[in-house]
């Protein structure tokens, strides 16, 4: 899922109203877990994705 | 081009004989990895070469923080924040540049024009003010998001703020160090190995700096809890599985706690974790990220050097002259600092 500007209006809105109360604040990272690291088919991390050489052989296939 | 050398080769703390050594290209790829059963390594050799790697992202991590003692930002080193404004909110952890800095500053090697020089201790110490100006009221800090109080970010960016005022000797913000030690006691995340070693550097850090009693006993709890969870493989939890880049993150950090706090089920447990890595990491330096847990490329070094673990320095070397290892200069803006630094610790370890 991508962020456009209206998700991210929404996330914003979400942020500033109750996510300042630190519940909605953990609430709203276990749901981020979930869906983007733990059931993702592919999980997101932030610190990876680099190019590495190895990646020129595997486009060339 | 180098001339080869003779020299004494050494796997974990036993001297095997004295072998040829190699060239040293300089992590640029241009030759080929050596594919002998003879392994050929220097540590010095392969520390300068960390040196230089370490070293070549300081000009851009400079750029990166606002260097204006006029401005309301001074000290921040988001760039994405206080330059460009796209973002509303200050990633702490782009504070962790101020450790890099301090690194720089208390050390003079070759190449090294920022060792000693005072606008790189002011530019450190500002880094630290401006992350106790960015911290939540509750002692927690953000990084993807406003509010988030992120046990990451703030684990990291305070062990790193601890570090860049001992370094440096500066007068520490003892409400942020305690705020900030108070709410790492109260959260932990034990799902995520690094994060865990990470906090308990911290804390130890903190209750170092500041002779407290309380955040040590906690640190220990927290080392006690993480070597609990290390698997019988000997990987720590990653999202509930092993990481190579990650894992070598953890063997740097509690090797860095156990230089504060030395002990024989931390040993055991790094013993434990270093032989992880030794399954999975190959002889030309490269490993199966995408089968880990978290397909982490990069890989630590620092605690790898202060256990003198030749064998696995030895093949991440290899793969420094097949230019295939990821450096920190092949990262982004995020994270190119963190590994930079790491770096610079492995190549200044005696």
């Amino acid at each position: 899922m991508y962020m456009t500007p209206l998700r991210m209006a929404a996330l914003r809105l979400y942020l500033t109203t109750f996510g300042r109360f630190a519940w909605f604040g953990r609430l709203l990272k276990r749901i981020a877990v979930r869906r983007m690291i733990r059931k993702a088919s592919e999980p997101h991390v932030p610190s990876a994705r680099f190019f590495t050489p190895d990646q020129l052989k595997e486009s060339g296939k | 081009m180098g001339v080869f050398q003779v020299g004494v080769f050494q796997v974990g703390s036993f001297q095997v004989g004295r072998v040829q050594v190699g060239r040293f290209p300089g992590g640029n790829g241009i030759l080929p990895v050596k594919k002998t059963k003879v392994f050929c390594m220097l540590l010095p050799e392969a520390q300068s070469f960390y040196l230089r790697q370490g070293l070549a992202i300081a000009e851009r991590v400079l750029g990166l923080g606002d260097r204006d003692p006029a401005s309301p930002t001074f000290g921040c080193f988001d760039r994405y924040y206080w330059h460009y404004k796209a973002l509303d909110f200050p990633n702490a952890r782009a504070q962790e540049i101020g450790h890099y800095l301090a690194v720089l500053y208390a050390n003079c090697f070759e190449g090294n024009r920022y060792a000693g020089e005072p606008m790189i201790l002011k530019w450190a110490e500002a880094a630290v003010r401006f992350w106790s100006q960015i911290q939540n009221r509750d002692g927690s800090f953000n990084e993807w998001w406003p509010g988030e109080r992120s046990f990451c970010a703030t684990s990291f960016s305070t062990y790193a703020a601890v570090e860049t005022v001992r370094i440096l000797g500066l007068t520490p913000p003892m409400q942020a160090f305690d705020r900030a030690a108070e709410w790492l006691c109260k959260n932990n995340n034990p799902a995520v190995g690094n994060q865990v070693a990470a906090s308990a550097l911290a804390l130890r850090a903190v209750a170092d700096l500041l002779g407290e009693e309380f955040p040590a006993r906690k640190a220990e709890e927290r080392v006690r809890g993480l070597l609990d969870q290390q698997d019988p493989a000997g990987f720590f939890p990653e999202y509930g599985g092993g990481d190579v880049g990650y894992q070598s993150l953890t063997v740097s950090l509690l090797a860095a706690y156990r230089t504060k706090a030395p002990g024989e089920a931390i040993a055991s447990a790094l013993r434990k974790a270093v032989e992880f890595l030794d399954r999975r990491l190959c002889e030309d330096g490269t490993f199966d990220y995408k089968a880990c847990s978290r397909q982490t490329q990069f890989f630590y070094l620092s605690g790898l050097v202060r256990m003198r673990e030749m064998n696995l320095l030895l093949r991440h070397w290899n793969g420094c002259r097949a230019g295939t290892a990821l450096l920190p200069s092949w990262m982004d803006d995020r994270y190119c600092f963190q590994l930079g630094t790491d770096y610079l610790i492995a190549g200044l370890e005696d």
